[in-house]
This record gives C-alpha cells, sequence and structure tokens, in this order.
C-alpha cells in the first residue's frame, strides 16, 4: 500500500490495487487512513528561513577569511624571524670558524711578538753579558784552556 | 530544490561570495525544514543550517563532482541534524516529556484527521518524535520535502529496499500510534 501511495508500482500493479480497494473496505479503509496521514504531512506548513541567517553565516566566512589572512601574514613575519633569529648550523659553523681564526690571529702576533721580543732580549742580554761582563771567564777560560793545550 | 548549475559551484569553489549566496538560496529552504522536522526545534534548526553551510563551505573545494551537489547537501544536512539532536537530547535528557505531551493534546488531535483542522506544526513534530530516527528521517524526506526513493537512497547511503521498507514502517507506525488514540478516545 506504502508503493502504491508513493506511485512506485508499475502501472498493472496500480490498477489490480485500485480494482481491489474496490471490493474491500477493509483496504479501502486503510488506504483512506494513509491518504490522511499524507495530507498531515503534505500540509505542514513550509518553515520559513529566518532573515538574518544568511547575514550570520557570512559574517562567519568574512571572520574566517580575515583570521586566515592574519595567520598567513603572522606566518610570513615568522618565517622571516626565524631565517633571521634562528642559529642554522652553516651560520652557527662559519660564525665559529671566524671567532677561531680572529682568536688565532690575535693570539699568533702577540706569542710572536713576545717570543721576538724575548729573543731580542736574549740576543741583547748576551751580547750584554758578554761585553760588559765583570766576570769573562767563559770566553777566556775556553780561549786560554784551548791554546793552553795546543801551546 | 532547483538545480544549481556548474559555473555557480566552480565560482562559489574560488571563494565567490556571491555564488555561495546563490547556492545558499537554492538550498537554505530545504536545509532548514529538515533540520527543524529532525530536531523538533527552531533554535536548533537555525544552528543545523549555519553549521551545514559552513561545512558546504569548508568542503566545496573537495566536492568531487562525483555525486549530485543536491544529494551531497541533503546528507550533510540530515547528517548535521542528527548529530545536533542527539547532543540536544543528551544535554537536555528530559526537555519535554513527550508521551505526557501527546495525552494532554486535545481529543480532536489524537487522530491523525484532528490535527489537519488545526494547526498541526507542533503535533506533527509530536508524531514524529515517537518514531525511531531512521525512521524519522526517511519519512521526512519522502512525506515534507517530496525526494524520490532514489534520492532518500543515495542520501542515506542505504540500498532502495531499505527506502521502501523503512517508509512502509514508518506509516505503520504512525497509523498504530493514531488507532490507539482512537481507542482512548472512546474508552
Amino acid at each position: 500500500m506504502s508503493d502504491y501511495l508513493d506511485g512506485q508500482l508499475s502501472q498493472k500493479e496500480q490498477q489490480a490495487i485500485k480494482e481491489h480497494l474496490a471490493h474491500c473496505p477493509e483496504c479501502f479503509t486503510l488506504e483512506k487512513e494513509l491518504q490522511t496521514q499524507r495530507t498531515l504531512f503534505q500540509n505542514a506548513k513550509q518553515q520559513e528561513v529566518p532573515l538574518g541567517l544568511w547575514q550570520s553565516i557570512q559574517n562567519k566566512i568574512i571572520a574566517e577569511r580575515l583570521a586566515q589572512e592574519s595567520n598567513k601574514n603572522a606566518g610570513i613575519l615568522w618565517r622571516l624571524r626565524e631565517l633571521i633569529l634562528a642559529p642554522k648550523p652553516v651560520f652557527a659553523l662559519s660564525s665559529a670558524i671566524l671567532a677561531i681564526i680572529l682568536i688565532a690571529t690575535f693570539t699568533g702576533g702577540i706569542v710572536q711578538r713576545k717570543k721576538s721580543f724575548v729573543k731580542a732580549n736574549f740576543g741583547e742580554s748576551i751580547l750584554d753579558y758578554s761585553l760588559n761582563s765583570p766576570r769573562d771567564d767563559l770566553f777566556s777560560t775556553l780561549g786560554t784552556n784551548i791554546e793552553e793545550y795546543f801551546l | 530544490m532547483q538545480d544549481i548549475t556548474v559555473d555557480i559551484l566552480e565560482r562559489a569553489c574560488q571563494g565567490d561570495i556571491g555564488a555561495f549566496e546563490q547556492i545558499y538560496k537554492v538550498t537554505s529552504s530545504f536545509v532548514y525544514n529538515v533540520a527543524y522536522r529532525i530536531t523538533s526545534n527552531s533554535a536548533d534548526a537555525e544552528e543545523v543550517t549555519q553549521d551545514v553551510f559552513m561545512k558546504i563551505y569548508h568542503n566545496l573545494k573537495g566536492f568531487q563532482f562525483r555525486s549530485a551537489f543536491k544529494t551531497w547537501v541533503y546528507r550533510i544536512t540530515v547528517n548535521t541534524a542528527i548529530n545536533r539532536y542527539r547532543q540536544s537530547s543528551r544535554e537536555i535528557k528530559e526537555r519535554i516529556d513527550y508521551d505526557g505531551l501527546i495525552e494532554s493534546l486535545p481529543d480532536s488531535c489524537s487522530t491523525a484527521e484532528g490535527a489537519i483542522g488545526s494547526d498541526n506544526q507542533e503535533k506533527l513534530n509530536l508524531l514524529l518524535e515517537k518514531l525511531s530516527m531512521e525512521y524519522k528521517v526517511c519519512l521526512i524526506l519522502r512525506e515534507i520535502n517530496g525526494l524520490s526513493y532514489q534520492e532518500i537512497a543515495a542520501t542515506l547511503k542505504i540500498p532502495i529496499n531499505t527506502v521502501r521498507s523503512r517508509l512502509k514502517r514508518a506509516r505503520q507506525a504512525l497509523l498504530e500510534r493514531a488507532r490507539k488514540g482512537l481507542i482512548k478516545d472512546e474508552m
């Protein structure tokens, strides 16, 4: 009967049910009840969509788009900041090497200067020692001894 | 529901708000009415309608045109409305004692015929409320929104024969309810 009401049967089946309904009071009553039920649904007023609904949906969409835009901008700034501030391995390595070179250059210069200073002082001190030493036994003894030996 | 052209859909996919408004104009009445009948509540129906259109907006780019756009909207609507109804029922378990309300209705409303004569919005909701959700949804789509068996089957992703049997059982259940009302009146 449900299929009959919905027009889901073939013409032949539809016709057969019509004929049956004409002779069967029980099925006729059932059909009437189902038709009444259907009218109840069909008479149900279609509800009007609230007027402001589109506006609130549109506002939501706009708010979402704005949020996405600001997120995108924030994303760009953040990436830029990371690029500048974040310790990238290459940057870290190159700055470490640079630091080592600088330290090596400065400390190397100082050591060299210190060495040459020490050398110069040593030479001077020897000369000083040999020239001004009150006891020139080093030269005199050596020379004297050999000379004495050969002589 | 009118058909929506591919051009409008494509423009809406690209973010054209005007095209999306056209989609809203064509589909909103269906969405709101199905939501209203499933949730039996205008505030919930409004919320469901908003959710449905936000879901359409978010997923429009992913719509593959494998199924009809209408069917896609039907499916989103039914699922969102059912979820909302269940959520509301959980939140306010004893919001309305429907049995009590039906019994307190005037005598003329105990039968379907009685309900037709007066404002039958609430009564229809009350009758639908007595059905299980699967019967209720089938009946709403068929009787109130006029969907074909094929469209209901595609929307609910069930075989046509299941649609047929659910409609039959739903109508039977409503008739039994109306008859019980008659017997009660006679007593």
